[in-house]
C-alpha cells in the first residue's frame, strides 16, 4: 500500500490515495465542484473549465478534474476567485449552447440552468455565437445532433472513439471553428446513445417523441398501450432522487395510467418469449452437427445494426428469436387483440425503453405483422419517460403503486434480469438446460457471466454438456469476440456497457456507480420473484404453442437481417 | 569526434532552452534519459522549429547560416541517447521554412549516409501559422496526426511524450547551442529577433542577459523619437515603456519596437486578431474568452481600452483559467500595455 495523500480541502482536513484527483476527493467528503466536460467513464480532457478549483500559494487556478491530490496542498472549492472564473466560462459556455429547452428532454434537470441561476448568469450575457449551425439526424434517424447547442467538451467523440470503438464522430476545426464532424454519414453510427448519455448539454440526443405521443394520448379513438423494459424500474428512481424498491414497477405502472395509457404491460413477459424463443434455437442448433455456431443473442438493436454494417458475414451466428417488446407488441396485437376483440390497427404501443437504438428497431420492416401493422408504434426513453411526467407535474414518489395489466401473465425473475449485461443468456440457459434434460432445477443462477468486465468467459455445464459461453459487455469489446468465433458456442451482445440498464436512454448521470445499483436492482428482483425462469412461464408456452398452430410463428416469433451499405 | 560528457558540459554552461520557458537543458536531457531507463523504452527526439509568433525568427536564422552547429548538437544528442536507442529524430517546421531550407538540411543529413541521424529523421509540417502547434505537448499531437491541442500535463512529454515515449522536445536553437557548446564556442550568447520601427530588423547575437536598452544600441536599433517595446515571445511578451529598458530581454528573445505615437486601437487589436486565430479551441477561457474580447472590441475599441468591467472579467479569467500557455499569455501584453503605457491606475501586473 502506498502512502495515502493529506491536504486541506476548504479548511478542513482530509485524505486519499495517491491518484485521486482534487474532484474525486470533493466528491468522497460531500462537496459537489461543478463539472461539464468530465465523465468518470470518459478520458479527463479539462476543457470546460468550470471545475477550476484554488490553490495556496498558486496565483493560477487548477483544474479539479485533471490535478492529482498532492501532500500539503491547501484547495478552495469555492473562493471568490474560483467563483469569479467559474462564472465567466459558465458565461461563455452559455453563450456557445441554444436554449431549445421546451423540446429537450433534460429541461428539468439541466446542469447549465441549474449552474446559471446559482452564479447569477443573466442570459445572453454575450450574443449567441452558434445560433446558425444545423442539426444532423444521424442513427437511421433516431439521433439528432445539434450544433448550435455544443459546447465543444468532445464527450461524444470519446465516447463513441474510446468506450464504444465506432468512431463516429470526429473533432475538427480549430478555435471557434471548432465542430463535430459526422465521419461516416449515417451508415456506422449503432444508434446505441452513449454520446447522448455523456453530452454534459444535450447537444445530441435521441429524437425527442414526446411531442407527437402527447398528441395520440389525446386521440380518443385509438387505445393506447404502455409497455415498459426491465431496466426502466432499475433506474426511473434516480430522475426523482428515491432509491429502488419493489414498488418501482408498480408506481410506474401508475404514471403511465395518468399520463394516459389505457393499458401498462410489463415487457419482462416479452422477455420470456424471447428466452423459449431463444432457447428453442440454441437448443436446435446444438442438437445438429451442421448448424451455424456459435449462436449469438441479438436483441439488442445497436448490436443487431453493428453485425449488419461491419460483420454482414457473422448474420447467420444471430439468433433470430425477436427482442422483448417485439414480442410482446406483436402479442398484444395478435392474440391479445383478438382476445379482446380489438382491431389491432386502433392499438398503439409505445415502448418505454433505456435504449435509443430501440426506436429504430421498431421501424425495420421484417417485423411487419399480418395485416400491415407493426409490433410497437412508438418508443420513448427512460428519460423522455421522466420528462412526461415532471411536465405532468405528477409526485412521482408519492405514487401509489398501482399493479400493471396482464396481457398473459407476469413475466419471471429470467425476464427481470434481461437489463444486466448477461442476463439474456443466463435467462436462456435456464431454459436451454430444461429443454435438454426436463429438470426444473433449484440451482438456477450463473454467477460465471455475471459481473462488469469488459468481456466474460465461462464453460457452463447444461444437461451434461460443456458450453463455451462469451459475454460481451459494451460493443467496445466486440471485435476479439468475432476474430475467434470458433472458440464459443454460445455468445450473449450488449452494446451498452452493463447492458441495457446502461442503455443510451437511461437517466444522466449513467455512470459506474449507476451500474451498479441498477444491476442490484434487478437481481434483487429476480431472486424475489416466485417465478424464475421462463420455461415455467405456462402462459408464454401456451402462447407459443398457439402461435405455431395458427401458422404464425415465423410471423411473430422470429425475425431476419440483413447486410447493410 | 563527439564529446563524450555533453551533460557535463551542458551543465557547466547553465544552458538553457532558448523556446521561451528557459528550462535547464541538462536537466531536460536527464529527466528523459531517467525515465527511458526506468521504462526500457527507446526515446523520441523533437526539433521544435516552430517559431508561430511573427517577431520571432531565429531559428529560420540558424538553418541558414549554422547548420553544421545545431546537426553538432543534435549528433550529441542522439550520442546521449545510444544505450536507451532513438527511436526517431522529428523536424518540425512550417511549410514556408519547410520550403527554404529542406533541401539544405536534406544535404546535410545525406552528407553521413546511413548514420543514426540519416536513417531516423522525419520531417513533420505543421499546417499554416498555427501557433499553438509551437507548444510542446501540442506539437506532439501533430506528429502522431491528432488535432493542433495541448495535453494534460503531467505526464510531460520527457516522461510520456511522442507515441507514449520519453521525449526530448528542444528548440532548433537549443541544439545549435549544444553544438557551440561541444567544440568550446559557446559564449553565453543567444540571438534576439528584433522588429518593428527600427532601423535594422533581423537576428542578432547578445549576451544571454543582456538588456534592452543595450541589444537595441549594439544593434544601430535605438529609435531617437519616443517609443515603447514588447519583449520576450513577441504577441505573449511584455510590454514596456522607454524607461524599462535596463531589462533582460528574456524568452525567446524578441524586441518589437512600436512608435510612441501609434494608435492604441490598432496595437490592441492587432494582439486580439491573433489570439483569436491561433486559439486552439481546446478551452473555455481561450476559445471563447479570445473570441469575446475581440467581440467587445469591435463595438466599443474606446470603452475596451479602460479595461474594466467585461473586459478585465474576461482578461483575469484568460489568466486564472486556461488550459495551457497560450491563453494565459494574452494577459501580458494587455495588461503591461494598460499599466506601463496607457497609465490605467489599478492595472494588474501582468
Amino acid at each position: 500500500m502506498s502512502k495515502p495523500i493529506n491536504f486541506k480541502l476548504n479548511g478542513k482536513k482530509v485524505s486519499c490515495d495517491p491518484g485521486e484527483t482534487i474532484l474525486d476527493v470533493a466528491k468522497k467528503n460531500g462537496l459537489q465542484i461543478p463539472a461539464l466536460c468530465h465523465h468518470p467513464d470518459l478520458k479527463v480532457k479539462a476543457n470546460c473549465r468550470v471545475c477550476v478549483v484554488e490553490m495556496k500559494g498558486r496565483e493560477k487556478l487548477f483544474a479539479s478534474c485533471s490535478t492529482p491530490a498532492e501532500s500539503g496542498m491547501e484547495i478552495f472549492t469555492d473562493s471568490p476567485k474560483v467563483r469569479a472564473s467559474r462564472k465567466e466560462n459558465l458565461k461563455l459556455l452559455f453563450a456557445e449552447h441554444a436554449e431549445k429547452c421546451a423540446t429537450c428532454p433534460r429541461l428539468f434537470d439541466c446542469d447549465l440552468l441549474r449552474l446559471a441561476k446559482e452564479y447569477k448568469i443573466v442570459p445572453n450575457a454575450f450574443p449567441l455565437r452558434k445560433g446558425r449551425r444545423k442539426v444532423e439526424t444521424f442513427g437511421g434517424g433516431v439521433l439528432e445532433f445539434d450544433h448550435s447547442q455544443c459546447i465543444d467538451c468532445n464527450n461524444c467523440v470519446d465516447a463513441c472513439a474510446d468506450l464504444q470503438k465506432i468512431n463516429f464522430f470526429e473533432a475538427s476545426g480549430q478555435g471557434t471553428e471548432k465542430i463535430i464532424k459526422i465521419v461516416k454519414k449515417d451508415s456506422a453510427c449503432i444508434s446505441c446513445g452513449q454520446c447522448v448519455l455523456r453530452c454534459p448539454v444535450s447537444a445530441v440526443q435521441e429524437k425527442f417523441s414526446v411531442t407527437k405521443l402527447e398528441k395520440s394520448l389525446k386521440n380518443k379513438k385509438q387505445i393506447m398501450i404502455a409497455q415498459f423494459a426491465p431496466s426502466i424500474r432499475a433506474a426511473i428512481g434516480e430522475e426523482f432522487g428515491i432509491p429502488f424498491d419493489d414498488k418501482m414497477p408498480g408506481r410506474i405502472a401508475s404514471a403511465l395510467k395518468m399520463l394516459g395509457f389505457d393499458y401498462v404491460f410489463d415487457v419482462d413477459l416479452g422477455a420470456d418469449i424471447t428466452t423459449m424463443t431463444e432457447a428453442e434455437e440454441l437448443v436446435a442448433r446444438l442438437q445438429d452437427k451442421k448448424a451455424v455456431m456459435p449462436m449469438t443473442t441479438s436483441c439488442c438493436p445497436a448490436w443487431v445494426r453493428y453485425a449488419e454494417h461491419y460483420h454482414p458475414e457473422i448474420l447467420a451466428h444471430l439468433t433470430s428469436a425477436r427482442s422483448p417488446h417485439m414480442h410482446s407488441g406483436g402479442l398484444i396485437k395478435s392474440w391479445w387483440a383478438a382476445e379482446q376483440k380489438i382491431n389491432p390497427k386502433r392499438i398503439q404501443v409505445v415502448s418505454v425503453m433505456p435504449c435509443t437504438a430501440k426506436k429504430f428497431e421498431i421501424m425495420r420492416p421484417e417485423f411487419r405483422l399480418k395485416g400491415g401493422v407493426m409490433p410497437v408504434d412508438e418508443v420513448i426513453t427512460t428519460r423522455e419517460f421522466a420528462f412526461m411526467i415532471k411536465q405532468a407535474r405528477i409526485d412521482f414518489a408519492k405514487l401509489k403503486p398501482v399493479a400493471h395489466d396482464l396481457c398473459l401473465n407476469n413475466g419471471s425473475g429470467a425476464g427481470a434480469i434481461y437489463g444486466a449485461s448477461s442476463g439474456v443468456m443466463e435467462a436462456a440457459l435456464r431454459s436451454a438446460k430444461f429443454l435438454l434434460d426436463g429438470v426444473r432445477s433449484k440451482k438456477i443462477a450463473f454467477q460465471a457471466v455475471r459481473g462488469i468486465s469488459g468481456l466474460k468467459e465461462a464453460v457452463v455445464k447444461i444437461a451434461g454438456r460443456n458450453l463455451r459461453v462469451a459475454v460481451v459487455n459494451g460493443i467496445g469489446n466486440i471485435e476479439p469476440v468475432i476474430k475467434n468465433l470458433k472458440k464459443y458456442d454460445y455468445i450473449e451482445v450488449m452494446s451498452c456497457p452493463g447492458g441495457c440498464l446502461g442503455g443510451g436512454g437511461q437517466p444522466i448521470p449513467t455512470t459506474e456507480k449507476e451500474r451498479k445499483s441498477r444491476m442490484e436492482a434487478l437481481y434483487s428482483l429476480d431472486e424475489n420473484l416466485p417465478m424464475r425462469s421462463a420455461h415455467d412461464n405456462q402462459a408464454v408456452v401456451d402462447y407459443m404453442n398457439w402461435a405455431r398452430k395458427n401458422k404464425r410463428y415465423q410471423e411473430l416469433l422470429h425475425t431476419k437481417f440483413k447486410k447493410r451499405a | 569526434m563527439l564529446s563524450k560528457n555533453v551533460l557535463n558540459l551542458i551543465k557547466k554552461a547553465k544552458l538553457r532552452g532558448r523556446g521561451g520557458a528557459d528550462f535547464p537543458v541538462d536537466l531536460k536531457w536527464q529527466s528523459v534519459k531517467n525515465q527511458a531507463e526506468k521504462s526500457g523504452q527507446s526515446v523520441a527526439i523533437v526539433i521544435n522549429c516552430s517559431e508561430g509568433e511573427p517577431g520571432v525568427f531565429k531559428d529560420a536564422h540558424v538553418l541558414e547560416n549554422y547548420l553544421p552547429e545545431f546537426f553538432l548538437g543534435l549528433r550529441h544528442a542522439v550520442e546521449f541517447f545510444s544505450k536507451e536507442k532513438v527511436f526517431g529524430i522529428y523536424f518540425f517546421t512550417s511549410t514556408d521554412y519547410a520550403k527554404e531550407f529542406l533541401p539544405k538540411i536534406e544535404k546535410e543529413l545525406n552528407k553521413n549516409e546511413n548514420s543514426a541521424l540519416q536513417k531516423r529523421w522525419h520531417n513533420h509540417l505543421k499546417s499554416g501559422h498555427s501557433y499553438i502547434s509551437g507548444e510542446e505537448s501540442a506539437l506532439l499531437n501533430v506528429i502522431e496526426f491528432s488535432l493542433a491541442e495541448p495535453r494534460l500535463k503531467p505526464p510531460y512529454p520527457s516522461e510520456k511524450g511522442l507515441f507514449g515515449l520519453p521525449t526530448l522536445v528542444n528548440n532548433l536553437e537549443t541544439f545549435y547551442n549544444v553544438g557551440l557548446v561541444v567544440s568550446g564556442k559557446f559564449k553565453k550568447e543567444r540571438f534576439y529577433s528584433i522588429t518593428g520601427a527600427v532601423k535594422n530588423p533581423g537576428v542578432y547575437p547578445g549576451l544571454e542577459d543582456a538588456n534592452i536598452e543595450d541589444i537595441l544600441k549594439s544593434t544601430n536599433n535605438f529609435p531617437f523619437t519616443d517609443f515603447f517595446v514588447i519583449v520576450g515571445g513577441d504577441m505573449s511578451g511584455e510590454v514596456l515603456n522607454q524607461k524599462q529598458l535596463k531589462r533582460p530581454v528574456g524568452g525567446a528573445g524578441s524586441i518589437r519596437v512600436y512608435p510612441a505615437k501609434i494608435n492604441p486601437r490598432q496595437v490592441v487589436r492587432e494582439w486580439l486578431d491573433f489570439y483569436v486565430a491561433e486559439t486552439c479551441g481546446h478551452c473555455t477561457p481561450c476559445r471563447e474568452g479570445t473570441f469575446r474580447l475581440l467581440e467587445l472590441f469591435k463595438k466599443d475599441p474606446d470603452d475596451f481600452l479602460k479595461f474594466k468591467g467585461e473586459v478585465r472579467n474576461l482578461i483575469d479569467n484568460l489568466s486564472v483559467s486556461s488550459f495551457c500557455a497560450l491563453g494565459a499569455s494574452l494577459p501580458t501584453p494587455l495588461n503591461s500595455y494598460a499599466k506601463n503605457i496607457l497609465k490605467i491606475k489599478n492595472s494588474k501586473n501582468s
